[in-house]
């Protein structure tokens, strides 16, 4: 299992002031934190290098965070993604999970519980990675993609 | 009056005309009456002639006293009976039975009378032979001389003139000289046998003549009474008639005048008597129309409008009954809307609520954050004066963070899964399982916990977590408002009849709930606890979920007894949108 600090998180939310302050909170719990302020910046960012974990806003201006979980599910789907929102309704948080959404938490969340939430997504992602590589070594491709991209 | 219209009519127009023909008929009458009086007029004036002929053979006769005279008077009256006996017994009933039987008597009587007076004269005209017979020979005895010298020619000369004068005059002054002449000749009678004869058949002459006269004067009377009797029959007649023709113009003025009031009266009787079913029906058609419809027509059975009345209530009955159908569909519309509208109200609740919490979650969000940054900072940092006082600061403002995210989180659970999930549930676990996540306060306060279950309830089919949310809240309260005491829950059907509604009450020996705020405690933000302890939602979101499940929820409490939460949940939830 990886350290702390090689987990790469990435922070999606148009909320500077929020967003920045947990960025640094997150950095000082020993994680690897990018921030990005939309939905678009965050798909760009994930073109280039690819975070562990996504906390994810769902209301932004421009790409909604469904669409956003989308995208990254199509195109990136290894890519553990947490929803954290204040306007998250029942109805979202089903349909983000439907969408192979981690995990959905509500704002103000507790930073102790963001934290074990993102450690859980990560101990999950390389729990699969491991499995698919076991699958791959043995010449099973399909099923190692099948399992990366959560499709058992 | 239960008349048909067409009897009334008749009547309008047959009183007028009755009247008309009434008056008609009356002067009919009495012209016609007229005419017979008119008639018997003519025969009472023929009669009065008749009588006047015969008084004029009377007077003949009393003239002449001779037997053809008489004889002429006597057919004249026999002429007269025999015209009377002509006349009809009716028209002698009308003119009056008595005057004719009077008439006839006296007619009687006149024949009488004229017979006597004939031999009278007859008598008469003897005596008088006897007279001059018995005068002559005294005169030859007085011319012979053998008698007393006052015998003389000359006496016995004027003795005869004035036997002469009365004869011819027949009044008192020749009578009166005459019975000089005989009491003259009475003084001598004692010394003249011969002249007795004389004086004799004198005297016998003079009371013949009395005798006639009386006979004349009574025959005479009785003639005046015929003439009388017809004159007055004449007379009556003409009065009759008098009256008969002043009295025609007033009839025929008393009936022009009676049908000119009563003609129209009746008329106009006649047309209110048609026009007055008609007016009540459009009184009450008013009525109605002004709302009334328990408004009937008056139905009577003569009328012809009785079939329109019948139609008309009919029609009226029909309406009502429509109307009170109208007025039930209208209530039941009313609830709905009522209900909708409290949906509605809880709706746009509900998403003010959450567009509520989510404005607030954000800088919330914010505040968490940095105070967690500053906590953060300052736990790492060596220790400097303030730094305790500092990171107390700062657990203040997490804890009021925290207070706000509960408020905000719940409010967004109100407004949680509008459409219901159905799941199978039990009622009476889950109330076991939702006393269990209390089981701590519930220890720690030392209250005693009763579960007063029905067995076989159907089992609901709702959504779990809503109907968790709504018992925790109450239980909730319950451990709230107490110390220590008991917590009883009772679970039933709500009525015995029906198995669709089960009821679940939740008692508490707590410190109960004032009557004047019990009609508060299900608004949102509404809470009776210190700052921090109450959110003044409980109870709103569990009126809500209740309502949502298609439930009911009601409060019976009394201060210092306690308090009892009834919740009545359809087995079968109804989806409300909310
Ligand atoms: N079982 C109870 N006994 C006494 N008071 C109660 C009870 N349940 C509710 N209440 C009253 O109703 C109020 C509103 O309750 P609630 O809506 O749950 O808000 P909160 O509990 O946050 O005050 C409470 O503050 C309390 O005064
Ligand atoms: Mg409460």
């Amino acid at each position: 299992m990886k350290k702390k600090k090689d987990i790469k998180v990435l922070l999606v939310d148009d909320e500077v002031e929020f967003v920045d302050t947990l960025a640094q909170r997150l950095k000082m719990r020993d994680l690897l934190v990018d921030v990005v302020y939309n939905g678009e910046q965050a798909l760009s960012f994930i073109r280039k290098t690819s975070p562990d974990v996504i906390v994810l806003d769902l209301k932004m201006p421009g790409l909604h965070g469904i669409e956003v979980l989308k995208e990254i599910k199509k195109s990136a789907s290894e890519i553990q993604v947490i929803i954290l929102t204040g306007h998250g309704t029942d109805k979202d948080e089903d349909e983000a999970r439907r969408l192979g959404g981690f995990d959905f938490l509500r704002k103000p969340a507790d930073i102790d519980l963001l934290v074990a939430k993102i450690k859980e997504a990560f101990a999950e992602k390389v729990e699969r990675a491991m499995t698919a590589i076991a699958f791959a070594e043995e010449g099973a491709l399909d099923t190692a993609r099948k399992i990366i991209k959560k499709e058992e | 009056m239960n008349l048909k219209i067409w009897h009334k009519m008749i009547i309008g127009i047959a009183i007028p005309s009755f009247i008309a023909i009434l008056g008609g008929v009356l002067t009919y009458v009495y012209i016609k009456d007229v005419k017979k009086r008119q008639g018997f007029v003519l025969i009472a004036d023929d009669l009065k002639e008749q009588v006047l002929e015969v008084r004029r053979n009377e007077k003949n006769f009393v003239h002449y006293k001779n037997k053809e005279h008489f004889d002429i008077l006597n057919t004249e009256i026999g002429q007269l009976e025999k015209n009377l006996s002509t006349i009809s017994e009716k028209t002698i009933n009308e003119i009056g039975e008595e005057n004719f039987s009077r008439f006839r008597k006296t007619i009687l009587e006149y024949f009488n009378l004229s017979n006597a007076l004939f031999e009278n004269y007859q008598n008469e005209s003897i005596s008088t032979e006897k007279v001059r017979e018995e005068g002559r020979e005294l005169e030859a005895f007085a011319v012979s001389g053998k008698h007393a010298f006052e015998l003389s020619t000359n006496f016995v000369l004027h003795l005869r003139i004035l036997e002469k004068n009365y004869m011819l005059y027949r009044d008192k002054k020749s009578l009166d000289a005459l019975h000089k002449g005989l009491a003259e000749l009475k003084n001598l009678i004692p010394f003249c046998n011969e002249c007795i004869p004389y004086a004799d058949s004198l005297h016998k002459l003079i009371s013949l003549y009395e005798k006639s006269g009386a006979a004349l004067n009574e025959l005479q009377g009785a003639g005046n009474a015929l003439e009388k009797i017809t004159g007055e029959v004449a007379d009556r007649e003409r009065q009759k008639i008098n009256s008969f023709l002043n009295l025609t113009p007033r009839i025929v003025l008393a009936v022009i005048l009676l049908l000119c009031t009563l003609g129209p009266f009746f008329v106009y009787e006649t047309a209110s008597y048609i026009v007055a079913p008609i007016k009540r029906l459009v009184d009450i058609t008013k009525k109605i129309s002004e709302g009334d419809l328990s408004q009937r027509a008056a139905i009577k059975e003569h009328d012809e409008t009785y079939s329109l009345a019948m139609s008309f209530n009919t029609m009226l009955d029909h309406l009502q009954l429509m109307h009170q159908s109208l007025e039930k569909s209208i209530e039941l519309l009313r609830k709905k809307q009522e209900q909708l509208v409290e949906a509605e109200k809880l709706a746009s609740l509900g998403k003010f609520a959450v567009g509520v919490a989510h404005e607030i979650n954000n800088p919330l969000a914010i505040i968490n954050e940095k105070t967690g940054l500053i906590k953060d900072v300052i736990g790492m940092s060596d220790d400097f004066p303030l730094k305790n006082k500092l990171l107390d600061t700062l657990v203040g403002i997490s804890d009021s963070v925290n207070r706000c995210r509960v408020i905000t989180h719940r409010l967004l659970g109100f407004a949680r899964r509008t459409d219901i999930p159905v799941e199978i549930i039990d009622i009476n676990s889950l109330l076991k399982e939702v006393t269990g996540f209390l089981e701590k306060d519930i220890f720690y306060k030392s209250i005693k916990l009763k579960f007063n279950f029905t067995d076989d309830l159907p089992p609901i089919e709702s959504d779990k977590i809503q109907l968790q949310q709504v018992f925790l809240n109450i239980i909730k309260n319950a451990i709230d408002a107490m110390e220590d005491g008991v917590i009883e829950i009772t679970t039933g059907m709500k009525s015995r009849e029906s198995r669709d509604i089960i009821m679940v009450s939740i008692r508490d020996t707590g410190h109960g709930i004032p009557e004047e705020i019990q009609k508060n405690i299900f608004e949102p933000f509404f809470t009776t606890k210190q700052k921090g302890k109450g959110t003044g939602l409980g109870l709103s979101i569990t009126y809500g979920l209740v309502k949502r499940l298609g439930g009911n929820i009601s409060v019976k409490s009394r201060v210092n007894e306690g308090t009892t939460f009834f919740v009545e949940i359809p087995v079968k939830a109804e989806a409300v949108k909310v």
